[in-house]
């Protein structure tokens, strides 16, 4: 929550734009190591960006220390690595200056380069949550509102930048409803002003109700700061020119955001008082002020907001008998308190949504939503005046409504175990993956419990859904206790349900791969995984380790022959029994 | 007791139950090839947008994308040498206009296969690294329609007739020039410019070798000059109507090659 001053966010851009310029010089000289089992340190160090990737997929805290206290983003400096060092960055390591961790980056940093992206980094704001993310391009997805981001051109978002027409299209979802400030237009959605702002709301209760277009005539009323606030509503960050503060705290104050007209307030004052020695020579219009939503009151930030509108909508969603009856019960003009656009009905259930929510967070909604007229879903001749309506097979409402309520606030309350398969399939299904984590983290302290069997469920499971977190945890504890699972029949029962180890010659030998040489480590083939794990565990060093993978090998190929024998003999029992 | 448990102990989730019928595969394969016949004839308002994006998320979710993947490439290429059939047949005029239409109409079609094998295109395709839907839809069209060895030189050559057509005076239809040369620059800037730039560029300076040769042989310098200004504001105006933008330069400098360098000498003898 400081003022951040303008200049050195100009240059930021453009001092990134020269680090792509010389690529050619910093090329490393041999191409770079692959570490496929190593940590977040160890694939740092050696550069390996898709290790780094897959890492940061499975959530591992990207400004964790070492035991030599060292951040991973330390020895990406160090090395020299750029790819790695700007990939930590962007999931949100620490490099500000004046920090142990960031200090010691700066000074380790091998060249220019990367001190220029660690400077360029330092000035920026953390990233933002999946939910605020998503909003945020949704927001900046139509296309009048692509001006102000024109306008915010130092914006740190890279990833805008860099790629302006992909993000055009791919984010794109239809506004509904359109404000002229000054002039100028402002593209919106009902939902989220109507959850961020009293005003708002009962402005689109009654006198806007059926306006698809607001026109403030208002002289006073600025455009930036107006821009700012919106913006600030779908993304929870808020960024204004330091001359625009005192236009926002008035806005602030019609729209009853009381509790950011406070922070505004105290920070205008402090700054009419303090001295920013730094900053002094710099005229006000360079200045910037940047707020994060969690300065905010819990009860004020955007995933509290989209709460209550979800609670409002799952309020009114029941158990209808009849479809036709259900749906039309709900005419467009009763789903304005709710301000609910879309009707998703699941399992008998209908569920009262907001297009443009199922459209931000998921992919699969998003397409469904625009393609309801290209195919049959759209001629279910339903009455013009009812919400459009989808129906979703194959799901329980219950893992439905986890789902949304994931997708509204990015938080899940509380997680059943009985439940997480279902919703990792969902969290599949929707494109959702975020979620896949978020039920992993609710999931793990569970399986401290688990039984073996239990445990190689998981492991199957997760692989079978891509929920690395689990399965990196199941393949640790087998590795480790390998003996106990080799105990149980559920664990050789297992073996036979897998594809056989992939037979990789570079994955089984000690002998290093030529460096660079392509791994497939992604989709990895869970015994090649487990084979790697247990040499970590178990195996000798160095030229003993191919002499103990191949005890490994024919310990596998041995189980898997018993597994085998077991399940021919209870198949024969089996029909034994049935035919007795 | 114990021994019950052991029997039924399978590692089964709730949707792997499907793995068990053998045929699961082709079956669904099955209805997803026939949605995306449906889609390519038109007919897609028949088609469950839901059901068949569950269908296809639970071939890849059972590891069946490689069957979805190559089957969507053969039921691709399939169509796309229909259309292509179709176009060989065209006579005339309609030609280009057909390859229009069938462009759009792929391009349609196409975002709807993409959305509905989403899933593969978001997990299995990056994974092992393959060619995107969409990417791969349009490097279909281009191998199996606009590299068809009965379309390839037709094509190019009614583009540049027209061209042709246009310096000489005659009106075309610039809103279809403008479509067809999009293509060329939506299959990618190498297809642009090999395949229709370059001869363009050619051809260019063919004509103006001899439209130069023309003038200088009937104007006094003044004259000519103003002769050869003429095509410069009609090269860029080309570009700006249905060119891409990058063509500009290069069009301009073949235009005051062949019209000024070359007559250079002469016309400060004149």
């Amino acid at each position: 929550m400081s003022p951040i001053d303008n200049s050195s966010s100009w240059t930021l851009e453009s001092d990134l734009e020269d680090l792509d310029l010389d690529l050619q010089d910093y090329k490393p000289s041999v191409p770079l190591k692959k570490v496929p089992n190593g940590d977040i340190f160890e694939a740092s160090r050696a550069g390996d960006v898709d290790r780094l990737r897959y890492l940061l997929e499975t959530g591992v805290n990207v400004n964790a220390r070492d035991r030599w206290d060292s951040v991973a983003l330390y020895y990406a400096c160090l090395a020299g690595h750029i790819d790695s060092a700007r990939l930590l960055l962007e999931n949100g390591a620490i490099c500000s200056e004046h920090t142990f961790d960031g200090d010691r980056c700066h000074y380790a940093s091998l060249n220019l380069r990367i001190r220029k992206l660690l400077k360029a980094f330092e000035a920026r704001p953390p990233p933002l949550g999946p939910l605020q993310a998503s909003l945020r391009d949704t927001f900046l997805g139509c296309c009048h509102n692509r001006d102000y981001l024109k306008q915010e051109a130092f914006d740190a978002n890279l990833d805008v930048s860099d790629n302006p027409s992909e993000f055009g299209s791919s984010n794109y979802f239809p506004p509904d409803v359109m404000f002229f400030v000054q002039g100028r237009p402002i593209e919106a959605h009902r939902v989220i002003l109507s959850a961020r702002s009293p005003f708002f709301k009962q402005k689109f209760e009654n006198e806007w109700k059926d306006r698809r277009e607001v026109r403030f005539s208002k002289e006073k009323l600025s455009y930036p700061a107006l821009c700012s606030l919106i913006h600030f509503f779908y993304s929870d960050r808020l960024e204004i020119s330091v001359d625009d503060m005192e236009d926002l705290v008035r806005i602030c104050k019609v729209s009853k955001c009381e509790s950011l007209q406070k922070i505004i307030e105290k920070e205008l004052i402090h700054q009419k008082y303090a001295e920013y020695k730094t900053h002094r020579d710099l005229d006000n219009s360079m200045k910037r002020f940047i707020l994060q939503g969690i300065s905010l009151p819990e009860e004020d930030r955007l995933p509290a907001s989209l709460h209550r509108i979800l609670r409002v909508s799952l309020a009114k969603s029941f158990v209808g008998d009849v479809i036709d009856s259900s749906v039309g019960d709900m005419r467009v003009g009763d789903s304005v308190d709710s301000l609910a656009d879309v009707c998703v009905r699941v399992d008998k259930r209908n569920f009262y949504c907001h297009q443009v929510i199922l459209a931000s967070r998921s992919e699969y909604f998003r397409a469904r939503l625009s393609r309801v007229n290209d195919f049959h879903e759209g001629k279910n001749g339903l009455p013009g005046d009812t919400l459009p309506f989808l129906e979703e097979h194959d799901l329980s409402a219950e893992a439905f409504e986890k789902m949304i309520e994931y997708m509204y606030t990015d938080g899940l309350e509380e997680i059943n175990p009985n439940q997480a398969e279902e919703i990792f399939d969902v969290a599949s299904r929707y494109l959702l993956f975020p979620l896949k984590r978020a039920v992993a983290d609710a999931l793990l302290p569970h399986l401290e419990s688990a039984t073996p069997a239990e445990l190689c469920h998981w492991l199957v499971l997760s692989d079978m859904y891509g929920v690395l977190k689990i399965r990196e945890y199941c393949l640790d504890l087998v590795a480790c206790n390998f003996e106990a699972f080799v105990e149980t029949r559920e664990f050789r029962a297992m073996l036979l349900t897998l594809p056989p180890p992939s037979g990789d010659s570079s994955l089984r030998t000690t002998v290093p791969s030529a460096p660079g040489a392509m791994m497939t480590t992604d989709q990895g083939n869970l015994l090649d995984d487990l084979r790697e794990k247990w040499l970590e565990a178990e195996a000798l060093e160095l030229d003993m380790r191919d002499e103990s993978a191949l005890i490994f090998d024919k310990r596998l190929a041995m189980l898997v022959e018993m597994a085998e024998r077991e399940k021919s003999e209870s198949e024969a029992e089996e029909y034994k029994d049935t035919s007795a | 007791m114990s021994n019950q448990k052991k029997r039924n102990f399978q590692i089964e989730a709730f949707k792997q139950r499907v793995v068990v019928d053998p045929k699961y595969a082709d079956k669904t394969w099955k209805i997803l090839e026939h949605a995306i016949h449906e889609i390519y004839n038109h007919n897609a308002s028949g088609l469950s947008f839901e059901e068949l994006y569950r269908n296809a998320y639970n071939m890849v979710l059972h590891k069946y994308g490689d069957k979805l993947y190559n089957g969507l490439v053969t039921t691709m290429t399939f169509h796309l040498k229909e259309i292509c059939k179709s176009i060989e047949e065209a006579h005339g005029g309609a030609f280009l206009e057909l390859i229009n239409r069938k462009w759009n109409h792929h391009n349609k079609a196409l975002q709807m296969i993409r959305d509905i094998v989403m899933y593969m295109d978001r997990t299995y395709v990056s994974s092992t690294k393959k060619t995107h839907v969409h990417e791969l839809g349009l490097h279909l069209w281009r191998d199996n329609v606009v590299y068809s060895s009965k379309i390839q030189t037709r094509l190019l050559n009614t583009l540049l007739d027209l061209v042709h057509k246009e310096r000489t005076g005659e009106v075309i239809d610039r809103l279809l020039m403008r479509n067809v040369i999009k293509m060329f620059m939506d299959l990618g800037e190498s297809v642009y410019q090999d395949d229709f730039e370059e001869p363009f560029l050619e051809a260019s300076a063919e004509f103006y070798k001899v439209e130069s040769q023309g003038f200088i042989e009937s104007c006094d310098c003044g004259d000519y000059l103003k002769k050869a200004e003429k095509p410069l504001v009609e090269e860029v105006e080309r570009v700006a109507h249905y060119l891409d933008a990058k063509s500009e330069a290069k069009i301009t400098s073949v235009v005051e090659k062949e019209m000024i360098a070359n007559h250079v000498q002469r016309l400060v003898h004149m």
